[in-house]
């Protein structure tokens, strides 16, 4: 909204869940996580990736959309779904490269992040700060600024020996 | 939309978190997966609009052949003539109006807002889809009721007939290859942003049309009293049907080909099919009972004549064009622009030093 996106810093989170269960309450009034617009999937152990809309700027989902129920809400810079126009064919969620759109079995319409109107709740109660809503202009200094400063934190020799030949060998 | 429910404090939500209800927030990826969100109810749409596409044109193009089911088997129902006959092979609209239905089940709780896609064509390809099926049904009930109840009136208009015929006839091509575009329009899921899945879909509708006109000649013949009714028919399509099955053998190839060289989430599809969970469906399913099986029993009925056989080569091949649907749809594996590079993020670690040695000497 008014030129802010969403950054989330996978270093920094460390799976506690907040963020779903904040976001499941504020959007559909009850604890249901597999309702919430964000999702953390862990990678592997030790490494929980929050996953939410990156709101493209050609957004494929909004192109699949056969009753434009998802569009580009340009004022907000955002991605929307209006859930009265939302007839549940669910090309939104077979069309976004992230998986990111989804189809809520309760409320019967596809259902994705929107930023909460400006005030998101996985922001609000990210302790840890790994969700952060910034503006977009900043969000590169912003990323650059909390690298730093995880890499100032941590103890070195963090790795196992099998983790780095994977790593190694991955590159 | 947001709800006007209270909103939690951070040690309201560390109160709530149990266990439980932590394993549902945080669920394991597990790499690949194929999408989930169109199974077998898309799946029975595109086989349905398919099928139905494929049968009509494939008896509107015998009829012009001169390949018909007795035209002057008119029976009196309920006071008018009825050319109940044509029903057995121009059963088409109806049976993609079904597939429409499965459509209209799938979706959510706007379904019939569906009708506001319909009308407006120009926003995706299952818009214009909508468009193209809803033509189809329309043009083809016409043609299918005025062949029943008037049958006659074809004589008295040809060239207006002809040209409904044309135009039903197109759509139905449409249909057949809407099914497909559907699915290729797709453009983060390699294995179906294939430019052969249309020309495969078409080709699978108009086997299975073919067959599906088969088995309601059978079905006319074993129920018409003249016993020689739609041999003709069957006889016709039992000729064509092995070169229709064989260009759908050789795009099935290509398209197999096309993704095992294509992007590596392509592969990683094709693997999919051919030697992981679908195996059976694309071997037994696909290849099996879809092309193998009816191409045989075809070019073995021309010298039996068989009903029998005629029967069970048209079921397999039905059989075979539903799994074919399904195995492509399973196989949807999308790929995600690499958001999370693991090396990268391992990397990134300050952890230059394993076992006491730097990372490069533990590469070595």
């Amino acid at each position: 909204m008014n030129g802010k996106v969403m950054i989330v810093d996978q270093q920094l989170c460390d799976g506690c869940g907040l963020c779903a269960v904040a976001c499941s309450i504020a959007h559909t009034g009850v604890i249901a996580p597999e309702r919430a617009h964000i999702k953390i999937w862990r990678v592997e152990d030790g490494f929980d990736a929050p996953l939410t809309c990156h709101h493209c700027e050609t957004p494929s989902c909004a192109q699949a959309c056969p009753t434009k129920a998802c569009r580009l809400d340009v004022p907000g810079r955002r991605v929307i779904i209006d859930e009265r126009q939302c007839i549940g064919c669910r090309a939104c969620n077979v069309a976004c490269p992230f998986g990111h759109a989804h189809y809520d079995t309760v409320a019967r319409v596809s259902a994705k992040c929107d930023y909460c109107d400006g005030e998101p709740e996985c922001v609000r109660v990210c302790e840890r700060g790994a969700i952060s809503y910034v503006y977009s202009d900043e969000s590169s200094r912003h990323k650059r600024r909390r690298a730093a400063m995880v890499e100032a934190s941590r103890p070195a020799g963090a790795l196992t020996g099998r983790e780095v030949r994977r790593a190694v060998a991955d590159e | 939309m947001l709800t006007e429910a209270p909103r939690a404090t951070v040690q309201d939500l560390h109160a709530l978190m149990s266990p439980a209800l932590k394993a549902r927030v945080v669920r394991p990826r597990r790499g690949d997966e194929a999408q989930k969100a169109w199974e077998f109810l898309i799946a029975g749409y595109l086989y349905l609009g398919g099928l139905g596409a494929g049968s009509f044109v494939v008896a509107i193009v015998a009829g012009w052949l001169g390949l018909e089911l007795a035209p002057a088997h008119v029976a009196p129902v309920g006071g008018l003539a009825w050319e109940w006959s044509t029903l057995c092979v121009l059963w088409g609209p109806f049976v993609t109006a079904l597939g429409a239905a499965l459509l209209v089940f799938h979706l959510g709780r706007n379904r019939w807002r569906f009708w506001s896609a319909a009308f407006n064509p120009r926003t995706s390809w299952m818009a214009r889809g909508f468009s193209i099926l809803l033509s189809f049904i329309v043009l083809g009930a016409v043609v299918t009721m005025v062949s029943v109840l008037a049958p006659t009136w074809p004589d008295r208009a040809p060239s207006l007939w002809l040209a409904l015929e044309v135009a039903a006839v197109a759509t139905a091509l449409g249909t057949a290859v809407y099914t497909g575009i559907l699915l290729q329009s797709m453009k983060y899921i390699p294995a179906w942003r294939s430019g052969v899945l249309p020309y495969l879909f078409l080709a699978s509708a108009l086997s299975t049309g073919s067959m599906g006109v088969v088995l309601g000649a059978v079905v006319y013949g074993s129920i018409a009293t003249d016993a020689v009714s739609g041999r003709e028919l069957v006889h016709g399509l039992e000729r064509v049907e092995p070169i229709i099955l064989a260009v759908e053998a050789a795009l099935l190839a290509l398209y197999v080909w096309r993704l095992r060289c294509g992007k590596p989430v392509g592969l990683v599809s094709a693997k999919m099919w051919l030697t992981g969970p679908w195996r059976i469906g694309f071997w037994g399913g696909v290849v099996g009972m879809a092309l193998s099986l009816p191409f045989l029993l075809v070019l073995a009925n021309a010298g039996l004549d068989s009903v029998a056989v005629a029967v069970v080569a048209a079921i397999s091949v039905l059989t075979g064009g539903f799994l074919l649907r399904c195995g492509v749809l399973a196989i949807g594996v999308v790929e995600t622009p690499p958001l999370y590079d693991l090396a990268r993020w391992r990397a990134r670690r300050p952890a230059a030093v394993c076992d006491g040695r730097p990372v490069a000497e533990v590469a070595e």
